[in-house]
């Protein structure tokens, strides 16, 4: 059949296999691009870097380890092996014989070894096969039974045999060892001297490049065991709230922070701190003897750390503080509590940008964006230091910048006033609290709800001051006093700033005038006018030092200006230069000029006359010394400030203000109407409530008419969980701060915070808004330092939960402290007494420290609690020093207040609330003995143990104050039966700047105490008290034993004071002083009450106030 | 934009199979700075050790150099109140008039006396060997000031049969608060730290007792006797500061350039 | 009038009055052309040229200088004629086109939002669109001018010829699957998937955007009442592209590409998914910004941007603004203009009917021809609704709160 026709292709087909060559080899690239993408990621890089960190330490800490003395130690080892073979060498033959011996031996053993085994495996065997027979009623069981006994037998044989060889062989073997003893330990020592240098060689061949394990991290060799891994920790009670379910976080931090939890890649800054911080250890002997070779080393190896010519950048570096954080021996482990919880940021990202890192600064910022090539920094952006940052907007919650970290302390702190060692984080919940955030924000968690106004009342402020001060104060209350709390609503950046044109700027001058004397106005116009009956003439010098020496110090300030440390030049006062507590007062310059002497004589008589709940304790003044103090006070003058001109308030100005009020609530003809019946007056008035209102003045003071009113700022609950959008920026980029530095605007988050506290009306630059919608948050003039600190808290206030378990202050007792402390910080006790290490602002007043008010660190454990109970109740029941001119102010704590208080020491000493011992009589041998070791050690020379009134004890011979003690007398009454013991032992350890000196100073090594009876009591001088003191021990030996014992010598010392202690004391409220005498107002409605249950002020109004003390402990927990 | 991501892909290739390289010229910002102004570019060569005493070989006594001096008082010496001891009867019985307060004392030709004199820049000298000796005798402190050497032994006496204790307040060392109720008592203490603001040792039993101390790295000191005299010496040759210090009138220095073997006088004035 | 206060609307009715006016100007040359009074060629041109241009440009460059081109183009085609549907004139427009946006790209915040890995694709989309609406008609040309010669259509003579399977077309089919997934990978690494994180209904995103294939359901809902626009018309669309089969009756163009056979099919289908889908998802990924405010191509996405809320029913400007009176208490009454308005509008369908468009109620049929032509209409109304609502703000013309009844 004829052939078809061939068919014609559709292509040609050359160019189709030219196509097809070309796309495969396309495809075979794109396919290993998108393997290698898969492949490659940052935090390899890092891994790998680190890597080489890791070698660069090991080498130099092997550098430091084979020193010179280490090679010369070696060599030595090394020639005295050659003798030692020299010797075997010498008697060779014998040797040789020894070893063949030995041989022979060992293979006899071997094989009596074996059979033996196989015997015994046999007989097993067999036993099986008996209990079997016999269980199967078998007819063979005799017969299995026989071989079983022979086996059995065979086998003690083989046994008996072994032994037999087994003693043998050692035999052999020891002859054999004759010769190689020596060279035997030599090795020994060796290897003990080399073995941390081995360790270390290992330790390198792990990390170095060059080791055969890293070809497990090539591309699909890696899925098996790569030694570049992802390295995370699993926090189930630490979890993040995904919106519809709580999921546990898993850290991966530490994939990239490959060091953070191994000590060796400190910072410079840090190596430096702890080399201290371990050498001082040292030297107080605080390390245990076993420790403290393995410190010494450490110590070393930190100081190499110091010097060495790199510093170690981050990602590298070990957590600051290992001991607090991260460390497996520190509270906060890494596997219990990892990262996140505490620098926030996304646990599982694994990337730079993706793991929530924010920039502390611009220039930080400015750093990370760099990037040479987009995917992933390589290593010249490595040494660059520059991350292809970019914000993440989704993130809800990114790290906190560095300056802030602390506020995740609150997370799980937040029951708590004081967190320990947390000084940055106590500090800022301390200035919250002082600056009272809470009171204009609701902050609703524990720390922050039942806590008093910050501001004293202006229910009665014209009886204390005038209106034409009121205004100046206003206005500007900085000028005035440059340290006050009070902060400036008027005037401000954006009212008549920079950015403001120059005609709005008139009109809002206008306007502010016409508020701030509308305000006045209203406040004097509700005040209550009673009359307050000046006292008798004073005299200002003794005034003056009444003031600095009683104690009024503690809480207050008399300067405003202070000396420059670095110029020396005298300059404005600042807040930071007093410490914190001493602003709880108002700074008594001017006070004079702000009020008049028949008030401030009543005022510092009582307090609490003028308003029943100010803050202010009664220090039961003598009228004289109230009429000296007044008479001081009345000489801090500032005439000037009141020669400023005032602007009187302009008429249109008040009417147009008024009138925008009134058209909210009815029309524009009415509300004009309405204010042409008004007269000036009262316009007024009803512009200041208003305004009263717009500002929140009645969160912080007491105004009439302002009860149970919202407070006027946003909740701040939970401010640090709100996302980044929900901030308006506005258009300020950067400003000019205040006091001269330049500012700038991050786009995060925390930045805003700092820059709304640091100036907080800065995001109206630029932005035209009518008068009443403009910003209001009034400026606290806070530094740099403080404006972090507060941005600091705010941060922490989140919604993030954690497992109750993981809560602070969680367990009753912790909690019972925590409320004490919260009363501490209300009251400002810290002003004058140390407590829990920290306090006692107005030391830098009393020259003398053996005048200073009690440390009252280790008061938990010290005193009873009825004791304590009474006097805080009533100072005035015992002087324990009589002869201290600072007084022990009568604050009249409610009795829930004082108990309180009461029960946190007890808890904080780990002590029952009663000492039950308060009623027992000690036994008399103790006693007596007690009284020998009393005189023996000579304490009389500065305790006195004549009984005297508590209330009121004879100071005795004043002309050498310094060696005065308290009278023991009165111990029994107030001290803790045990205590008494323990602090003769180690009172320097309790209060590290005590007087009472340690009779029984601790003995280095040991760490026990020493006693200094040891070997005097056989000394003629102390003849006599031996012979006193021999009848109450068996024989001299036992005596001696005693007297060189501390422990029982303190306590026969305890028995004694205890014998000698008083049981009489008068209770509170009933002595002829308290309460202290009353001026009375002389006036209609004087509302004061009697000194005696007085309640803070409370934030709320006071139907939710009064006990609103109280009411915290119940609504801390969410 | 692919193209970009492209280019990067290959760079992270050579990336991960680059065996790091070090050196070359780094940016190092501190990252442990508080804020921005932390962030600037520090030298890396490090901080030098704070207790890193100069490590000098001991001094050649051959060669040595003694230094010689006279430490003169100029205007009024302030009056010194006696010391009231009538707290402590045994005080009180110890002196038949009340002994004057120590804190200047100045010798009929206007010598001062209790003046510490130490070379500033000295090295590191040879380990002490002598224990140093503060006693209390009189219910007071002898010496009145003084010197030790870092690790040297003090030993602390008590010459009276009454209470003291010996309460030390250093700064940089650990301070001690110990009683000594029994006549002739001896503590021994060591201060490990280089110390040179003198600090004070007090009695808290008898207000009026104190005595000062430094605790320097070397035996360079001297304290300047009733005649206003004090020596040093085996100073190995060199240039060297000369402190002064006086309780009182504060403290003095001076250059001073010594040779081998060679004796040179160098005098103080203090000023009322 | 607000647009003239308002640059971004002026260029928006730009946009949209000119794409009303390309699809009129496709009927009018469709009626020359069934008169044979212009040269089909250029006729077909001018319409197809507009769409693509249009199409493309829109998103490629400012929309003002757009309409200024699609005129200029317009006449340059006109004299253009038949070498319009050269190969390399397709070529050009894919060159321009992309230099256009890449020129585009050179503008900071036209990058932003181009370059957002879930926009490329329909970037992308834009081209293949114009270029594959070009491919069509081309071929279309090519066999209709055959076919006015009396020759038989390309496709037609292909079915008589002999291929091999292999290599014709399996290997065809091998070396396009290789490419596409080349692109695929090169896709996927170069375009980093964009996740977010973990859903919050507490913080939304904004702009919330659907899937962008739903965009322009999203886009209706700025113009609609909810139910109109999420109801009604997606299930009218969905019932209309079934009933298309039993509308469209003409057998011819089965199997090969023709215009001519096929003018009124292709230009609604034309109409429907370039303006009516395509535009309107374009509009919602590239024009929507934050709270769905629109942004023109070059303008940065402020979220903080405010648009004044002045929209204004029908009612309101008949009774009030235009005879200055109260608004009617009885909703039929208060309704009445804008209920007899929509009236009208229905009944243009009958006029049609006995009007211009009687040959098509022969050769269809009434059922056909009415369900067509008010399924037509209801596609006119849209951007008849969006002009309104550009030009005075209309918000409803039917605006019954009493029985939520709002069109």
């Amino acid at each position: 059949m004829k052939p078809q026709e061939p068919i014609p292709h559709n292509y040609e087909m050359r160019k189709l296999h030219l196509i097809f060559a070309l796309t495969s080899l396309g495809l075979l690239l794109v396919t290993g691009i998108m393997v290698g993408y898969d492949y490659v990621r940052g935090w390899k890089w890092f891994q790998l870097e680190f890597n080489r960190l890791q070698e660069e330490r090991i080498q130099q800490e092997l550098k430091a380890k084979d020193d010179a003395a280490t090679k010369k130690r070696l060599a030595e080892l090394d020639r005295e092996m050659k003798e030692g073979q020299v010797e075997i060498a010498k008697n060779r033959d014998a040797y040789v014989e020894a070893q063949k011996v030995f041989d022979q031996w060992e293979g006899k053993h071997y094989a009596a070894d074996q059979d033996y085994r196989f015997a015994k495996a046999t007989l097993d065997a067999q036993r099986y096969i008996v209990e079997l027979s016999v269980v199967q009623h078998r007819h063979d069981v005799p017969e299995q039974q026989r071989k079983y006994e022979e086996l059995l037998k065979k086998v003690n044989d083989l046994n008996l045999r072994l032994q037999q060889a087994t003693r043998d062989r050692d035999a052999a073997s020891a002859r054999v060892d004759k010769f190689l003893t020596r060279i035997k330990e030599l090795e020994d020592h060796k290897k003990e001297i080399t073995a941390s240098i081995e360790l270390l060689n290992k330790q390198l061949e792990a990390v170095s490049p060059k080791s055969k394990r890293m070809v497990l991290n090539f591309p699909m060799l890696d899925f098996i065991n790569p030694t570049l891994k992802i390295d995370q920790v699993v926090l189930n009670d630490l979890f993040i709230d995904m919106n519809y379910m709580s999921v546990p976080r898993v850290d991966r931090c530490q994939t990239c922070h490959r060091a953070i939890d191994r000590p060796g890649f400190e910072s410079k800054k840090e190596a430096e701190r702890l080399a201290q911080e371990l050498q001082t250890a040292l030297d107080r002997n605080l390390i245990l003897p076993a420790k403290r070779a393995e410190t010494e080393e450490r110590v070393a190896s930190l100081r190499r750390l110091v010097d060495a010519p790199r510093e170690i950048q981050n990602p590298f570096r070990t957590h600051p503080k290992l001991d607090m954080f991260v460390g497996s021996a520190s509270p906060h482990p890494l596997l219990e509590y990892g990262c996140t919880v505490c620098h926030r940021g996304q646990d599982r990202a694994t990337e730079f940008g993706r793991a929530g890192h924010t920039p502390m600064s611009l220039r930080m910022e400015r750093r990370w964006e760099k990037v040479k090539f987009g995917l992933m920094p390589g290593p010249w952006d490595y040494k660059q230091r520059n991350w292809a940052y970019a914000v993440n907007p989704f993130l809800e919650t990114p790290m906190y910048p560095r300056q802030y970290t602390e506020a995740g302390c609150l997370k799980c702190h937040a029951g708590q006033v004081e967190v320990r060692d947390g000084e940055k984080i106590n500090k800022a919940t301390h200035l919250v609290e002082l600056y009272g955030c809470h009171a204009c924000h609701k902050i609703n968690n524990w720390r922050f709800t039942g806590l008093q106004k910050p501001g004293p009342s202006l229910e009665g402020i014209a009886e204390k001051t005038s209106p034409a001060w009121a205004v100046r104060w206003i206005s500007n209350p900085n000028h005035f006093r440059p340290t006050t709390r009070m902060p400036s609503f008027f005037y401000q950046r954006n009212m008549i700033g920079p950015a403001v044109p120059a005609n709005e700027r008139a009109q809002n001058i206008k306007y502010q005038d016409a508020e701030i004397h509308s305000i006045v106005q209203y406040l004097f116009d509700r005040s209550t006018r009673r009359t307050w009956t000046p006292g008798p003439a004073g005299d200002a010098g003794r005034g003056k030092q009444l003031v600095e020496s009683i104690g009024c110090m503690g809480c207050h300030i008399a300067q405003d200006t202070v000396k420059d440390e670095k110029t020396g030049a005298v300059r404005v006062a600042r807040r930071d230069d007093f410490p914190i507590e001493r602003h709880f007062g108002f700074n008594l310059t001017g006070v004079g000029t702000k009020t008049h002497a028949a008030w401030i004589y009543n005022w510092v008589k009582n307090p609490k006359a003028y308003d029943r709940l100010a803050p202010m304790p009664s220090l039961r003044l003598s009228d004289s010394e109230a009429a000296d103090i007044t008479a001081y006070l009345m000489t801090l003058q500032k005439p000037k400030f009141m020669e400023e001109p005032l602007r009187p308030p302009n008429a249109s100005a008040i009417r147009e203000l008024a009138k925008g009020y009134l058209i909210n609530t009815m029309t524009d003809t009415d509300a004009d109407a309405k204010l042409r019946s008004m007269t000036i007056r009262e316009q007024m008035i009803y512009l200041g409530q208003r305004s009263i209102e717009k500002y929140g003045c009645y969160s912080c003071h007491d105004i009439k008419g302002f009860d149970g009113l919202k407070p006027i700022g946003t909740e701040l609950t939970t401010e640090g969980s709100k996302t980044l959008h929900l901030f308006d920026f506005g258009f300020a980029h950067s400003y000019d701060h205040e006091d001269g530095k330049k500012e700038h605007i991050l786009h995060n988050v925390p930045s805003w915070i700092y820059n709304k506290v640091r100036s907080p009306r800065i995001y109206d630059d630029e932005r035209t808004k009518p008068y009443n919608d403009k910003l209001k948050m009034p400026n606290f003039h806070l530094s740099e330092e403080e404006a972090r600190l507060v941005t600091m808290v705010v941060l922490g206030l989140t919604k993030e939960k954690v497992a109750d378990a993981r809560i602070a202050g969680h367990d009753p007792g912790m909690h019972a402290i925590e409320e004490q402390r919260k009363i501490i910080s209300q009251r400002n006790c810290r002003g004058c007494h140390v407590i829990n290490h920290s306090g006692r602002a107005i030391a830098s007043m009393i020259s003398d420290t053996n005048f200073l008010p009690p440390d009252l660190t280790p008061q938990g454990g010290r005193a009873q609690s009825p004791w304590l109970f009474n006097f805080l109740k009533d100072p005035t029941v015992m002087k324990i020093r009589p002869w201290l001119s600072v007084r022990m102010p009568t604050f009249g704590f409610s009795d829930h207040d004082a108990a309180t208080l009461v029960a946190g020491f007890a808890a904080e000493g780990n002590e029952p609330q009663f000492d039950t011992k308060r009623f027992e009589t000690m036994p008399q041998q103790n006693v007596a003995v007690g009284r020998e070791v009393f005189t023996m050690l000579r304490c009389t020379q500065c305790h006195s143990t004549t009984p005297v009134d508590p209330a009121n004890p004879p100071t005795p011979n004043v002309a050498d104050a310094q060696s005065l003690a308290p009278n023991l007398t009165l111990s029994k009454l107030r001290l803790r039966h045990e205590w008494i013991a323990d602090w003769i032992r180690r009172p320097g350890e309790m209060i590290p700047d005590t007087r009472m000196p340690a009779n029984f100073p601790r003995d280095a090594q040991s760490g026990g105490f020493k006693s200094p009876l040891a070997g005097a009591i056989d000394t003629p001088a102390f003849a006599a008290h031996k012979a006193a003191l021999l009848p109450y021990f068996e024989n001299e030996e036992a005596l001696r034993k005693t007297m060189s014992d501390a422990v029982a010598l303190t306590n026969y010392l305890r028995d004694y004071i205890w014998s000698i202690g008083i049981d009489q004391m008068r209770s509170a409220g009933s002595g002829p002083e308290t309460p202290a005498p009353q001026p009375q107002p002389t006036a209609p409605a004087a509302p004061a009450l009697q000194t005696g249950e007085v309640e803070r002020r409370p934030l709320r109004a006071p139907d939710a106030g009064g006990r609103s003390g109280r009411r915290s402990t119940t609504n801390t927990r969410r | 934009m692919s193209l970009r991501k492209y280019f990067s892909l290959l760079f992270a290739f050579m990336l991960v199979f680059a065996v790091a390289c070090g050196g070359g010229k780094e940016v190092v910002d501190d990252d442990q700075g508080e804020d921005d102004g932390a962030l600037q570019t520090s030298d890396t060569s490090g901080t030098a050790a704070a207790s890193a005493a100069p490590a000098a070989a001991a001094p050649a006594v051959a060669d040595a150099a003694t230094i010689n001096g006279l430490v003169k008082f100029e205007g009024a010496a302030a009056k010194m109140p006696t010391l009231q001891m009538g707290a402590d009867p045994f005080c009180a019985s110890q002196h038949p008039t009340p002994p004057p307060d120590e804190e200047v004392v100045v010798g009929a030709g206007g010598e001062l006396a209790n003046v510490i004199v130490w070379v500033k820049n000295a090295p590191a000298g040879p380990a002490p060997t002598a224990p140093a000796v503060l006693d209390q005798r009189g219910c007071q402190y002898h010496p009145h000031v003084s010197a030790v050497q870092v690790g040297q032994t003090i030993q602390i006496k008590n010459s009276d049969s009454t209470l003291h204790n010996v309460h030390a307040m250093p700064k940089i060392n650990s301070a001690f608060n110990e009683g000594q109720p029994i006549k002739d008592m001896v503590a021994e203490k060591k201060f490990d730290k280089v110390e040179v603001e003198p600090f004070r040792i007090k009695c808290d039993v008898h207000g009026w007792m104190k005595s000062f101390m430094v605790v320097l790295p070397h035996p360079y000191h001297s304290v300047s006797q009733m005649n206003g005299t004090f020596s040093i010496a085996n100073l190995p040759p060199g240039t060297y500061t000369l402190v002064a210090w006086h309780e009182k009138y504060g403290r003095q220095e001076q250059q001073v350039v010594v040779g081998a073997k060679e004796t040179k006088q160098v005098n103080f004035t203090f000023k009322g | 009038m607000t647009f003239l206060k308002n640059f971004v609307n002026v260029l928006s009715v730009a946009s949209i009055s000119f794409v009303l006016l390309s699809a009129v100007f496709a009927f009018i040359v469709y009626f020359n052309l069934l008169n044979g009074r212009l040269k089909s060629k250029g006729g077909i041109g001018f319409i197809i040229l507009g769409v693509i241009l249009f199409v493309a440009g829109l998103f490629a460059t400012p929309l003002l200088y757009l309409s200024v081109a699609y005129f200029l183009c317009l006449w340059g085609c006109v004299a253009l004629g038949p070498r319009l549907w050269e190969k390399k004139v397709g070529l050009w427009l894919l060159i321009g086109g992309s230099a256009g946006f890449a020129l585009s790209l050179l503008d900071p915040n036209f990058f932003l939002i181009a370059a957002k890995p879930d926009n490329v694709p329909i970037g992308a989309m834009i081209f293949l669109l114009g270029i594959f609406t070009w491919i069509a008609l081309r071929k279309a040309y090519i066999n209709d001018s055959q076919m006015a010669l009396g020759g038989i259509p390309f496709e037609k003579k292909e079915t008589n010829e002999k291929l091999f399977v292999w290599p014709d077309l399996v290997y065809t089919e091998m070396l396009c699957m290789i490419i596409l997934t080349i692109v695929m990978i090169v896709w996927s690494v170069g375009l980093r998937a964009p996740l977010e994180e973990a859903a919050n209904p507490t913080s939304s995103p904004n702009p919330a955007k659907a899937p962008w294939y739903f965009l322009g359901l999203q886009e209706m809902l700025v113009y609609f009442d909810p139910w109109l626009a999420g109801v009604v018309l997606p299930t009218l669309i969905i019932v209309g592209l079934m009933a298309i089969p039993y509308i469209d009756t003409n057998p011819k163009g089965n199997g090969y590409y023709s215009f001519r056979e096929r003018k009124w099919e292709i230009g609604v289908f034309l109409y429907g998914f370039l303006v009516l889908w395509s535009f309107l998802i374009i509009t919602g990924t590239f024009l929507r910004g934050p709270n769905w405010n629109f942004f023109g191509p070059y303008e940065f996405w402020d979220p903080n941007k405010l648009e004044p809320l002045v929209n204004i029913d029908l009612s309101e400007l008949v009774w009030v603004k235009g005879m200055g009176m109260r608004l009617p208490k009885l909703w039929v009454i208060r309704e009445a203009p804008g209920m007899i308005l929509v009236l009208l509008y229905l009944g243009v369908a009958p006029l049609l009917a006995k009007g211009p468009f009687r040959r098509f109620y022969l050769k269809m049929g009434a059922p056909r021809f009415y369900v067509g032509a008010y399924l037509f209409l209801t596609m006119l109304a849209l951007p008849i609704k969006m002009v309104l609502r550009w030009l005075f703000n209309l918000k409803y013309i039917v605006h019954i709160q009493e029985i939520f009844f709002n069109i």
